[in-house]
C-alpha cells in the first residue's frame, strides 16, 4: 500500500482497491438469467503497488520557483507549493504503468469528423467600446500595462 | 408549497397552461421570484436578473415563442450579455460579457427568461458547488429551511450544484451546467434531477468559459427526461461560431410516452465496481440491470479496462489544458487587475489575488506537466492514455457480433455515493474531493460520449441515489429513450420541500 500525504489523499483512493474476487461471476457464468447477476459484487480495479510505480519525484525549491514564474502564480509558502506540486505528479506516475505501445496520443475526440470553418466574413465590426469595457486601465483605444520586459523574478529582486 | 405547485410541473404541462392563459407569464415570473426569495439560505445564485427587466421583457412578448417565458436558470460560466459572469471567481468578480453564449441564446431566442446566474466552483473546478467567492450552495434534501444550521446540511455537487439546486426547488424549471469530468451528472444525482451531458459537438460551446476545451460540454439539468429532450432539442446542431459542432449528424429526439427497450442491448460496465462504492448504489444498479432484463432488454457484462485510469488522465489533461487556458487572465484586458511595477509582476500578482488555491494549483501543475523535459512522459501519455479508454468505449458500442460489443448503451452509477454532508466533505482536498466523486463520470468526457444521470430512488437517509446511461456519439436518441424507460420504471418522486 502507498503512503499517502496527509493533506492531499489522492493517491489512496487508487490503492485501496480490493482485489478482484472471481468467485461469484464463476458460479453466474452459465445462468445469466437477470441483469443483475451481471452486476460484479466486488471492486473490479487491479490494485497498483507502490513497487510499480516509478520512483517518487523530489524537486528542489529552485524547480519550483521555475515552475510558478512560468504560471505566473505564487503561494505564500513555497515549501507548500512544493508538496502539493509533488503531490500532483506523484498522482499522474499512475499512468506510467500503463503499456501504451504503439498507441497514438488522442488530441481531439471529433478527430474523423469534418469540421468547418465560417466563411471569411466580417460580421461585425466597431467593436472597440466593447472590447475596452472589461479593462481596468485604458487610454483612448489602448489597454495600459506597466513597463514590460522585466521577468518576474527579475522584478522580485527590484521591488525587494 | 402546495401539492399542485405549478413550478414543478413538466414543461409541457406549463406551456399548456401558458398557451390556454390558465396561467400568465407575468403571474409565472412572480411565484418563480418569490421561489428564488424562499430558498436564498441554498445559496443556488451568483446573481439573479432583475425582476422589472424580466417583467418588461415579458409584457413585450408576443407569445408565439416556443418557451413562452419559462424562467431558466444558467451556470455562471457561460456569458450573458450585460449581466456578470463570475465562474464563482474573483478573477471575474466584476466582469461583465458583451455578448451571450449561443446556448443562452439560443434560449433567450426561444422565448426563455434566464432568472440568474447559479453558483458553482471557481472556474468550474470542483466537485461540490463549495469552493465559491459566494460561498458553498446547499442541498434542498434533508434541509431544514425552518432552523437552517449552519454545518449540517449535504452538499450539492459539482460543480454545476446551483444550477441542480435551482431545479429541484422550482426556482427555474431547467438550467444549464457545464460537463467536463461529470460537473452535470454529479450534481444533478445529489440533487435528485436528471442531468444530460451531450455528445462532444452536439451543442456550442461559443462563450462558454473555458476550462478543459477537449472535454467540455454544456449540459442541461431539468426535473424529468421529456423535459431534458425538450431543451436539447431547441439547443443541439452547429453554430458558426464554434467549429468544433458537428454537422449533419445531430437529430431531433423524439421520445414515446412508454419506450420499449426490447430492442436494446444494455451493457453492464464491471469495472464501474471500483473501491468503495457505497452498497446501496450498487443495489440499485443491480434492481435496474433486472428492470431492463425484465422488460426484454438484452443485459450483458462489458468490460472498460481503462476505466480506473481516467481519473489519472483527467489529470493531467486537465492541469495541461487549464494552465493554457487560464492565462488569459492577466488582468489587462479584463478580469481583477492588481498593482504592480512591471507588467509579468501585475500579472503575477492579478492571478494570485484572483485566483483559489484549487485553481493555482491546477495551473502550476499543468505547467510542470508541459515541460519541454517533461510534456511526452506525462502530457502525451496521458493523451495516449485517453485513447485506450476512448477504445475501450467505441468498442463495446461497436455493432459488431463479438464478446464485448453491439451494445446500445451501458448502465452505471454516477458516483460512489450520495450526497456527502458539508462537514465531512469540507475536510477534504478539492483535488481528493474529484478523484473520489468523478471516477465513473469522466469517461464519458474522455470518449465524448453522451451520457445522463437519471434519479432512481431514495437511500435509508432519504437522499437521491441515481443511476447514468452512456450511449455512443450523437445517439442522442436511443440514450435518452432508455433514459425514459429507466424514469418509468423507477419509484422516484421530486419531494415537497418545506419552504
Amino acid at each position: 500500500m502507498l503512503h499517502h500525504c496527509c493533506r492531499c489523499n489522492w493517491l489512496k483512493i487508487l490503492f485501496r482497491s480490493n482485489f478482484c474476487q472471481r468467485k461469484l461471476s464463476s458460479s453466474h457464468f452459465n445462468c445469466r438469467l437477470f441483469g443483475s447477476d451481471l452486476v460484479p459484487s466486488t471492486s473490479q480495479w487491479i490494485e497498483i503497488k507502490e513497487e510499480d510505480l516509478p520512483s517518487k519525484t523530489i524537486l528542489s525549491l529552485e524547480e519550483v520557483r521555475h515552475v510558478e514564474n512560468l504560471a505566473l502564480v505564487q503561494y505564500e509558502d513555497l515549501n507548500f507549493e512544493k508538496t502539493i506540486l509533488e503531490d500532483a505528479i506523484r498522482f499522474a506516475d499512475i499512468l506510467l504503468t500503463v503499456n501504451t505501445d504503439d498507441v497514438e496520443p488522442l488530441y481531439t475526440v471529433l478527430e474523423d469528423e469534418s469540421l468547418y470553418l465560417r466563411e471569411d466574413i466580417v460580421t461585425e465590426g466597431g467593436s472597440a467600446e466593447n472590447i475596452l469595457k472589461n479593462a481596468q486601465s485604458v487610454m483612448e483605444d489602448y489597454f495600459v500595462a506597466p513597463p514590460g520586459n522585466i521577468a518576474l523574478s527579475d522584478s522580485e529582486h527590484k521591488s525587494n | 408549497m402546495s401539492s399542485t405547485d405549478i413550478l414543478m410541473k413538466p414543461l409541457v404541462s406549463v406551456l399548456q397552461m401558458l398557451r390556454n392563459r390558465v396561467i400568465s407569464t407575468e403571474e409565472l415570473l412572480h411565484r418563480t421570484y418569490t421561489r428564488i426569495n424562499e430558498t436564498k439560505s441554498l445559496n443556488a445564485f451568483v446573481s439573479v436578473v432583475e425582476k422589472n427587466d424580466n417583467l418588461e421583457f415579458c409584457i413585450k412578448d408576443d407569445r408565439s415563442s416556443i418557451l413562452k417565458g419559462i424562467p431558466f436558470a444558467v451556470k455562471d460560466n457561460f456569458s450573458t450579455r450585460n449581466i456578470s459572469t463570475t465562474c464563482a471567481s474573483n478573477m471575474l468578480r466584476n466582469y461583465v460579457p458583451t455578448y451571450s453564449a449561443t446556448v443562452v441564446k439560443k434560449l433567450t431566442d426561444a422565448g426563455g427568461t434566464l432568472m440568474g446566474k447559479t453558483n458553482l466552483d471557481e472556474f468550474a473546478m470542483g466537485v461540490g458547488t463549495v469552493d465559491s467567492i459566494i460561498g458553498p450552495t446547499r442541498n434542498p434534501w434533508q434541509y431544514d429551511f425552518q432552523h437552517p444550521n449552519p454545518d449540517d446540511w449535504y452538499i450539492a455537487g459539482g460543480s454545476s450544484g446551483g444550477s441542480a439546486v435551482a431545479v429541484a426547488t422550482g426556482a427555474s424549471y431547467f438550467a444549464l451546467g457545464s460537463d467536463t469530468g461529470g460537473s452535470v451528472r454529479l450534481p444533478a444525482s445529489f440533487c435528485g434531477v436528471v442531468g444530460l451531458k451531450p455528445t462532444y459537438g452536439s451543442l456550442s460551446r461559443h462563450g462558454l468559459i473555458s476550462l478543459v476545451n477537449s472535454m467540455d460540454v454544456p449540459g442541461i439539468l431539468a426535473r424529468c427526461v421529456d423535459d431534458v429532450v425538450f431543451i436539447y432539442n431547441i439547443l443541439s446542431g452547429n453554430d458558426p461560431r464554434d467549429s468544433t459542432t458537428v454537422q449533419g449528424k445531430v437529430e431531433k429526439v423524439v421520445i414515446e410516452e412508454n419506450p420499449s427497450v426490447k430492442d436494446l442491448v444494455v451493457g453492464i460496465p464491471k469495472q464501474y465496481h471500483g473501491p468503495d462504492v457505497s452498497p446501496e448504489i450498487i443495489d440499485c444498479w443491480k434492481w435496474a440491470a433486472d428492470i431492463f432484463s425484465n422488460n426484454g432488454a438484452k443485459v450483458v457484462e462489458v468490460s472498460l479496462p481503462h476505466t480506473q485510469y481516467s481519473i489519472v488522465c483527467y489529470h493531467v489533461l486537465c492541469c495541461g489544458e487549464v494552465a493554457s487556458n487560464m492565462a488569459r487572465y492577466d488582468g489587462l484586458q479584463y478580469g481583477h487587475r492588481s498593482d504592480g511595477g512591471f507588467t509579468e509582476e501585475m500579472y503575477a500578482k492579478s492571478r494570485n489575488e484572483g485566483f483559489n488555491e484549487s485553481v493555482r494549483g491546477r495551473i502550476t501543475a499543468g505547467n510542470y506537466f508541459l515541460l519541454r523535459r517533461n510534456y511526452r512522459k506525462y502530457y502525451e501519455k496521458a493523451q495516449k492514455v485517453r485513447r485506450l479508454i476512448q477504445t475501450d468505449i467505441k468498442k463495446v458500442f461497436d455493432k459488431g457480433s463479438g464478446k464485448n460489443s453491439g451494445v446500445d448503451v451501458l448502465l452505471a452509477p454516477v458516483t460512489v455515493s450520495t450526497a456527502p454532508q458539508y462537514k465531512t466533505f469540507a475536510q477534504k482536498t478539492n483535488s481528493y474531493r474529484t478523484v473520489e466523486h468523478d471516477i465513473y463520470t469522466q469517461s464519458a468526457n474522455m470518449a465524448g460520449v453522451p451520457a445522463i444521470s437519471v434519479p432512481v430512488r431514495l437511500s435509508q437517509a432519504k437522499l437521491p441515489i441515481s443511476l447514468q446511461l452512456l450511449a455512443s456519439n450523437f445517439n442522442e436518441g436511443t440514450l435518452l429513450r432508455a433514459a425514459k424507460f429507466l424514469e418509468n420504471a423507477s419509484s422516484f418522486q421530486h419531494p415537497k420541500f418545506d419552504f
